[in-house]
């Protein structure tokens, strides 16, 4: 469709968008360089290049061992994570039942409410469920907070694809189940696996709830901690590691992103 | 449908499996233990007593770490929605490569670890980082001007982690807005100020309110940015809370800053929801 | 009603009708990359008229419907609505009325907020705002509406309520970017009469962009009849149907026949010999073919009827019925010539004088309505 002239941005508005865009990544950005830095400290501009806290990082036993933790506990939680939230997405989006709207909020739930205060009631219902602070229970934990973030991802795929086909399929007499696996589940592909990289890297982040339910296992609560104790590059550069290993899973949401928001 | 009425059950039973013993279960332990009585030896012993809300409200020090909060919460959601609102319309306008650029850069922020982000905002506010070595440079001032580990630092760094929030539910409501309406506003005579005040902006509303929703909800229970780029001086619930619980062994009191954490802000998203149904009336009409 | 501006209407038909036209628009065109939308376009309407852009979809009247309004520009000519140009206006400040063809309403607003939207910017105070919205209401006969959303309202309320906003104004100028297309058959043509009284009533000069020639011959005093880009004939209804300026006119307007043929010259006459022997006679043709040529004729399906016998002068060998439907007021007949077919449309005949399907008819027609011409380039 041709864009109307009269409508088009000013060029202020053009430099507004370049500053916001700005703002959003420059502290990325700049935490990605000085992991490059040859340097002692946190300080900007760089004395030098260099890869040596990337060394650093990778010999510290501390971090390479949480990231071991975090990257098992994630791809659980991821699993669990997207099993239920597409089953959840199916639910509310093929049925209409009594108590809809209640699933619907209680579904969505876990992302408005405080993360620290889930964290808290976890710490105390570990030892009447039988369970002690670790990766375990970090897998449930991860797991059920990521659930809001599959669900949207999968419903944004439901409501796009035609229902039509699946009934096409019941008519020609192939049975539900196996409609499901052949014709539902490849045409919403794009959105579990949307799903299913969000609940990965929202497991990797987490914090408020690795706090109480872990020994401070995780990678980002050692990063934090070596954070609060001296920040150095080391800590650059494994953030940055982990940045590559988000951008990478991001790369391959990407076609499913951009499909399913250019509506 | 298919298997007949409990379908859909089945289909949620995963998610149920998973909620209800570690989301719906723990928050209310939580609240039911701020009526416990605490207990050094034992953390805490089962009782019903308001003391450890008249401990927690009573408290300068507790009170003041609630105001603080609370304050963030509101200017970080003011500052976020007034600086989201044209830059969600622009996205919103843009089509091809540039929209999905726009976007990429929009929800990159919040896959990226919050360590890294508050690492390089930690870059950007250090006394030897980049904002100070720009001005120093420029000769602007002669001092750093203190920004990490404090107010203004902590504030800055959790604007950016969470304007996203903001940005995507105004982006998506505003998407559905039909051009053509824009289009008869300037026909009819309407300035482009006028069709935005009469015509965007009340329906970019439920994008608004959402956006508002998630930011203050973030910014109230945050934990990890206050701990790296805030100070002492000015605590905020969430470390508290830690603090409480696990150095402090006071579980019955973080269980009370917890559960009022919890109702300040259903309390915010319920009100903002009725809020929104009550501005949009014509959402009601749709019968 | 006291202090209606429409009012005026009535002056303007008592006042003589002045020769400066209201609106001219000069070889207007535009280009998108490699495709030339408009081709120098040019028309001129007067005041109170109401034209109608008629054509297939991409032959270019909405791209000039929304020049005129603003929403694009043109490459080059220019536009003058009552003596100011208007090339360089904003949209805002053009004072040309849209109704867009899924009337873009504001969901936000009640009919009553919908319909005053355009006076705000207009300063005027509140009572003259109020005294207008009861005018438009009862005009468009939407009173009792005034608190509803537009999801509430029927199809063809909408539509009024999309003209009642647009005629608020009290626009220069009215523009209707199909504006029926969203209704059915029966609430269109009901619309469309009760619009073309009103519109002449308020003597507002329109220009409405259709492809359904009914609505355009319904409506509009003159059409433009356009095609890829150019305007191919402009005139009143009866005008342009009777003595098309083209083939495409003709075509494009009521049904026509066209048969393939051989040309041959008979006297003072052309005809055209179709094979299996059958001859259409008519007077010489614009364009000048010479016997042997290939050529086509044009014929409309009401302008040919069926003969039972031999007429002198105009057929000379009969086809086979070979399809007879009832369509209501009217019934078709398709008569087979060899491998080509003719259509017929007339009143539906009484039973008893049906034919029958296979009986052998002659084509009955009169000359002056056929048209002969070379063949169309194939594309």
């Amino acid at each position: 469709m041709i864009r109307p002239d009269f409508d088009s941005p000013r060029l202020s508005t053009y430099g507004y968008t370049a500053f916001v865009v700005l703002f959003l990544l420059l502290p990325i950005v700049l935490g990605t360089i000085v992991a490059f830095s040859s340097g002692d400290r946190l300080e900007f501009p760089l004395p030098g290049f260099s890869l040596r806290w990337f060394h650093e990082a990778w010999r510290n036993v501390v971090f390479v061992d949480g990231l071991w933790n975090s990257l098992i506990i994630a791809v659980c939680s991821a699993a669990l994570a997207t099993i239920a939230g597409t089953g959840a997405a199916i639910a509310l989006n093929h049925y209409r039942f009594k108590g809809h709207s209640v699933v619907q909020l209680a579904v969505m739930l876990p992302v408005s409410l405080p993360g620290i205060v889930l964290g808290l009631g976890l710490l105390f219902i570990l030892s009447p469920y039988g369970m002690r602070p670790g990766k375990i229970a970090a897998i449930f934990g991860h797991a059920t907070v990521s659930i809001p973030y599959v669900v949207a991802m999968v419903t944004a795929a439901l409501s796009n694809y035609d229902r039509a086909l699946e009934r096409a399929s019941l008519n020609l007499g192939v049975s539900p189940a196996r409609t499901f696996f052949k014709i539902t589940l490849p045409l919403i592909r794009g959105g579990v696996i949307a799903g299913a990289i969000s609940a990965f890297l929202i497991s990797l982040d987490n914090v408020s709830l690795s706090l109480f339910i872990t020994r401070g296992d995780t990678l980002p609560l050692r990063l934090m901690q070596q954070l609060l104790f001296y920040a150095d590059p080391s800590i650059a550069a494994m953030a940055t590691i982990l940045l590559a290993l988000s951008l990478g899973l991001l790369i391959m949401m990407l076609p499913m992103v951009i499909w399913r928001r250019s509506r | 449908m298919r298997l007949g009425r409990y379908a859909p059950w089945l289909w949620l039973f995963p998610a149920g499996a998973l909620l209800i013993p570690f989301f719906l279960i723990p928050l209310c332990v939580v609240v039911r233990d701020s009526f416990y009585r605490e207990d050094p030896v034992r953390f805490l012993i089962p009782d019903f007593t308001f003391a450890n809300y008249a401990r927690v409200l009573g408290d300068r020090y507790y009170l003041t770490v609630f105001g603080n909060t609370l304050l963030i919460a509101l200017v970080i959601s003011v500052i976020a929605l007034i600086i989201a609102v044209p830059f969600a319309q622009y996205v919103a306008r843009s089509t091809g490569k540039q929209r999905a650029l726009l976007l990429w850069i929009i929800y990159l922020p919040l896959y990226v670890s919050v360590i890294m982000r508050a690492f390089g905002w930690m870059v950007i506010t250090a006394d030897s980082g980049l904002i100070n070595s720009t001005l120093m440079s420029l000769r602007l001032i002669g001092q750093p001007i203190k920004l990490l580990f404090e107010v203004e630092g902590m504030t800055l760094a959790m604007l950016h982690r969470y304007l996203p929030l903001m940005i995507i539910p105004i982006v998506t409501t505003l998407q559905k807005l039909d051009r053509d309406l824009l289009k008869a506003s300037a026909n009819l005579g309407g300035s482009r100020w006028y069709g935005w005040r009469r015509i965007v902006l009340p329906m970019a509303i439920p994008g608004m309110v959402g956006g508002t929703q998630l930011v203050f909800a973030g910014v109230l229970s945050d934990y990890v940015l206050p701990s790296l780029t805030g100070t002492t001086r000015f605590p905020m619930v969430a470390p508290v809370i830690f603090y409480e619980a696990a150095t402090n062994g006071a579980w019955a009191t973080a269980s009370a800053m917890g559960t009022l954490v919890l109702v300040v802000v259903a309390l915010f998203l319920i009100i903002s929801s009725l809020a929104v149904r009550r501005l949009m009336p014509w959402q009601r009409a749709v019968q | 009603m006291a202090g209606s501006l429409y009012a005026r209407g009535s002056e303007l038909s008592t006042a003589a009708v002045t020769s400066a036209p209201e609106l001219e628009i000069a070889a207007v065109s535009k280009r998108y990359g490699s495709v030339m939308a408009l081709e120098s376009c040019s028309l001129s309407m007067n005041r109170g008229e109401i034209l109608a852009l008629l054509g297939p979809s991409g032959c270019g009247k909405s791209t000039l419907l929304n020049i005129i309004a603003g929403f694009e520009t043109s490459d080059t000519g220019s536009i003058r609505l009552r003596g100011r140009s208007l090339n360089d206006v904003v949209p805002h400040r053009r004072d040309v009325a849209m109704v867009f063809q899924n009337y873009a309403l504001f969901p936000h607003m009640t009919v009553a907020e919908n319909i005053a939207y355009g006076l705000y910017p207009r300063r005027l105070d509140a009572t003259t705002i109020r005294a207008r919205i009861d005018e438009m209401l009862a005009l468009l006969k939407l009173s009792g509406l005034e608190s509803r959303y537009p999801a509430q309202l029927s199809g063809g309320q909408r539509q009024r309520v999309a003209l009642a906003r647009a005629l608020a104004i009290q626009p220069q100028m009215l523009l209707l970017d199909e504006a029926f297309s969203a209704l059915d058959r029966n609430l269109r043509e009901e619309m469309q009469l009760e619009l073309s009284l009103l519109l002449h009533r308020l003597q507002v000069s329109t220009i409405l962009v259709t492809h359904d020639q009914r609505e355009a011959f319904a409506l509009a005093d003159r059409i433009a009849v356009m095609e890829t880009g150019r305007i191919s004939q402009i005139g009143a209804p009866r005008e342009i149907y009777e003595q098309p300026a083209s083939d495409h006119v003709l075509q494009f307007l009521g049904t026509t026949n066209s048969l393939d043929g051989i040309a041959e010259a008979a006297g003072t006459t052309m005809a055209l010999r179709i094979a299996g022997g059958l001859a259409f006679a008519c007077p010489p043709q614009a364009i000048p073919l010479r016997a042997g040529e290939r050529a086509v004729v044009y014929i409309r399906t009401e302008d040919v009827g069926i003969a039972l016998h031999p007429t002198a002068v105009h057929t000379s060998e009969p086809g086979n019925v070979s399809l007879v439907t009832f369509l209501g007021a009217q019934e078709r007949i398709v008569v087979s010539l060899g491998a080509q077919q003719v259509v017929i449309e007339r009143p539906t005949r009484s039973t008893s004088q049906q034919i029958a399907i296979g009986a052998a008819a002659f084509l009955d027609f009169d000359p002056a309505k056929c048209r002969i011409a070379a063949p169309a380039v194939s594309p």
